[in-house]
């Protein structure tokens, strides 16, 4: 499957989750930032407790600090919009993988009986738990320089 | 869109730990107001904590927080979403600069209801552009971030509830405290927002007694009783909760019938003005404005002189509305005393609405240089150019009010060489600080700084006036 990743920075060759990645930066080592990421999995992986399921949801779609994921969609326009936001420009990142092997919000709200997240739902946003690593496999990166808008005149006075 | 924003306030009430579900039984203007004082309770803290005074989001990445702090702002900009979508718009100048935020999730509830605000049709859930973050703010600055907003309370609350307040008031435990009398202090500023749940409690309640009974005349003799200057700043409230109880008790008496029960009694302006803004039907309604300034001011007036005097009673706070008043009361001299005898009656209001402008004028122009000072790149030049050009107006604005002068308010006399300090200021701030086409570095600061200046002049002044009282009394 196909899915779009946006990102207003240009990775080195390592990409880590938001979670790790911001972790990093303030100067934890890479097993600590890790262990704090896979305790945030397994709190989205314990489907018996669909109140705690919940909460870890909604944190984790809402800031990107609490999310042991690489969020992705499969609508590119999506990943253009996290792209872009701060400054005009940044980078798609196009990422393959197997299906099966994303965490699906949406899905895992609906199969759990949980109701949507209505500021969230609309991106269809899929997770690659940690780092991209195989079977993930970026296959292009895009740098966006300029939205340009392309217009067909149809009325004129 | 209603659902969609419903969704947003739900969301962030939630957030920050409040269910809407508990404020069911209160009557609309209650509910918004006991929310919101709920809603400042909750974030208040963690206001003080972020200190959004220093802070510029824009150069700033998510891992320069910590985790505390993050949570401290979701908070905070969550109180700020709740609050706006009550009404309180002002708060719309917290969530611009929350949009340059370091995450993106975060800029599409703020988005959805800025556009609300601004009434845009096209409006969906996403994270806006940088372009569209651009053209909001920018937006925003023109429209002095608040004057003249939705209030998007009206759709998103339902206005009716199922229960019988005064009934529920009644099952209360007596540990509830009985509102027997309404003690207003307007010395303490902090206490505002706990005065303004009291005023609206208290008016609903008396209100409903009197109204429930179809007492309409003992209503208005009681209005009357109660409506003087110390009232003004809780006219919002005053008025909302008393249209509460007309909505609750299906009372369609037509405005002509009101303007006649009070003709009855020993007319007060001030009243007629309260009156006025509990029948209006919406936030500008003219026409029935005109009416009672045919009623109680005169009824020999031009169309321009109705025109100011009704903007005067909606309580139009707006640079256009203050600038039509102020022109008004600098022609008044050719008017008959009898009316101008009622004009200096209602002076408190122009006072109260002048003040309200002043507050708006700092607050939109100070917010609008955090914006500018942000180093948008091409964003913070064109930003800066619409922020000269409103510059330029509200001193103009201030200018017009300066002129204006009324003898027999002692408030007013006090508050005219407040203004001029103001004005003199702002035009060596505009002198020295605004003539290049670039911001200056710390311009937001320079601005901070003429307003606290102003403070201490006016404080001053305050203790100069206040000493000439005490020698005059020794002598």
């Amino acid at each position: 499957m196909i899915v779009y990743h946006g990102s207003n920075i240009l990775y080195g060759p390592e990409i880590y989750c938001p979670s790790i990645f911001n972790e990093l930066h303030r100067g934890k080592d890479i097993m600590t930032a890790y262990k704090k990421a896979q305790i945030m999995l397994e709190k989205l992986n314990n489907f018996d407790d669909t109140f705690s399921l919940q909460r870890a949801l909604d944190d984790a779609q809402t800031t990107s600090d609490n999310s042991p994921f690489i969020s992705t969609s499969q609508k590119r326009d999506v990943a253009r919009q996290f792209a872009t936001t701060k400054n005009g420009q940044g980078y798609i990142y196009t990422i393959e993988g197997p299906e099966k092997e994303f965490y699906n919000f949406n899905e895992i709200r609906s199969s759990c009986n949980l109701p949507q997240h209505k500021t969230f739902n609309w991106m269809g946003e899929l997770g690659i738990p940690f780092e991209i690593k195989l079977p993930f496999e970026i296959v292009q990166i895009e740098k966006i320089i300029e939205i340009k808008e392309i217009t067909e005149l149809i009325y004129q006075k | 869109m209603e659902s969609t924003l419903r969704e947003v306030f739900l969301d962030s009430m939630e957030s920050i730990g409040l269910n809407t579900v508990k404020y069911d039984h209160l009557p609309f203007n209650l509910r918004r107001t006991n929310m919101s004082y709920h809603i400042y309770n909750e974030i208040s803290q963690c206001i003080n904590e972020v200190n959004l005074k220093d802070d510029s989001f824009y150069e700033k990445e998510l891992y320069h927080f910590t985790k505390g702090e993050i949570e401290n702002h979701y908070k905070t900009l969550n109180g700020c979403i709740a609050l706006v979508c009550l009404g309180h718009t002002n708060y719309s100048k917290l969530l611009l600069t929350y949009l340059d935020f370091p995450e993106a999730r975060w800029t599409i509830k703020i988005n959805y209801l800025l556009n609300s605000l601004l009434s845009n049709n096209e409006n969906t859930l996403k994270i806006p552009s940088y372009s569209e973050k651009i053209e909001i703010q920018s937006a925003f600055i023109k429209r002095e971030f608040y004057s003249d907003l939705k209030d998007l309370s009206y759709s998103l609350l339902n206005h009716k509830t199922n229960v019988n307040y005064p009934e529920y008031l009644l099952s209360l435990s007596a540990s509830k405290r009985p509102i027997s009398e309404l003690n207003i202090s307007l010395k303490d500023n902090n206490k505002l927002i706990e005065d303004d749940m009291e005023c609206s409690e208290f008016f609903y309640l008396k209100t409903h007694e009197y109204l429930k009974t179809h007492q309409y005349n003992t209503f208005i003799v009681w209005m009357i009783r109660m409506i003087h200057i110390e009232k003004v700043p809780f006219i919002n409230t005053i008025t909302k909760s008393i249209r509460d109880v007309f909505y609750e008790l299906q009372i369609h008496k037509s405005p002509n019938f009101w303007i006649k029960e009070l003709k009855k009694e020993r007319t007060n302006i001030l009243a007629s003005i309260f009156i006025y803004n509990i029948l209006k039907q919406d936030r500008a309604d003219k026409r029935l404005a005109a009416r009672f300034v045919k009623a109680f001011i005169s009824d020999k007036l031009n169309k321009k002189q109705l025109d100011a005097l009704s903007e005067l009673y909606q309580c139009n706070h707006s640079a256009n509305s203050i600038l039509k008043i102020s022109e008004f009361l600098n022609d008044s001299s050719n008017l008959p005393i009898s009316v101008k005898v009622k004009i200096d009656v209602v002076s408190p209001i122009f006072l109260y609405c002048i003040k309200n402008n002043i507050v708006n004028i700092y607050l939109s122009e100070k917010e609008s240089l955090n914006l500018i000072s942000q180093k948008n790149k091409g964003g913070s030049t064109k930003l800066f150019k619409v922020f000269k050009t409103r510059f330029k107006y509200n001193t103009n604005v201030l200018t017009s009010v300066a002129t204006v002068y009324s003898e027999k308010d002692e408030d007013f006399i006090n508050f005219y060489p407040k203004i001029s300090i103001l004005i003199k200021m702002r035009a060596d701030f505009e002198a020295t600080y605004m003539v290049r086409k670039s911001v200056q570095v710390n311009l937001k600061n320079y601005y901070i700084k003429l307003f606290e200046s102003w403070v201490e002049e006016t404080t001053k002044l305050e203790n100069e006036n206040l000493h000439l009282v005490s020698s005059e009394d020794f002598t």
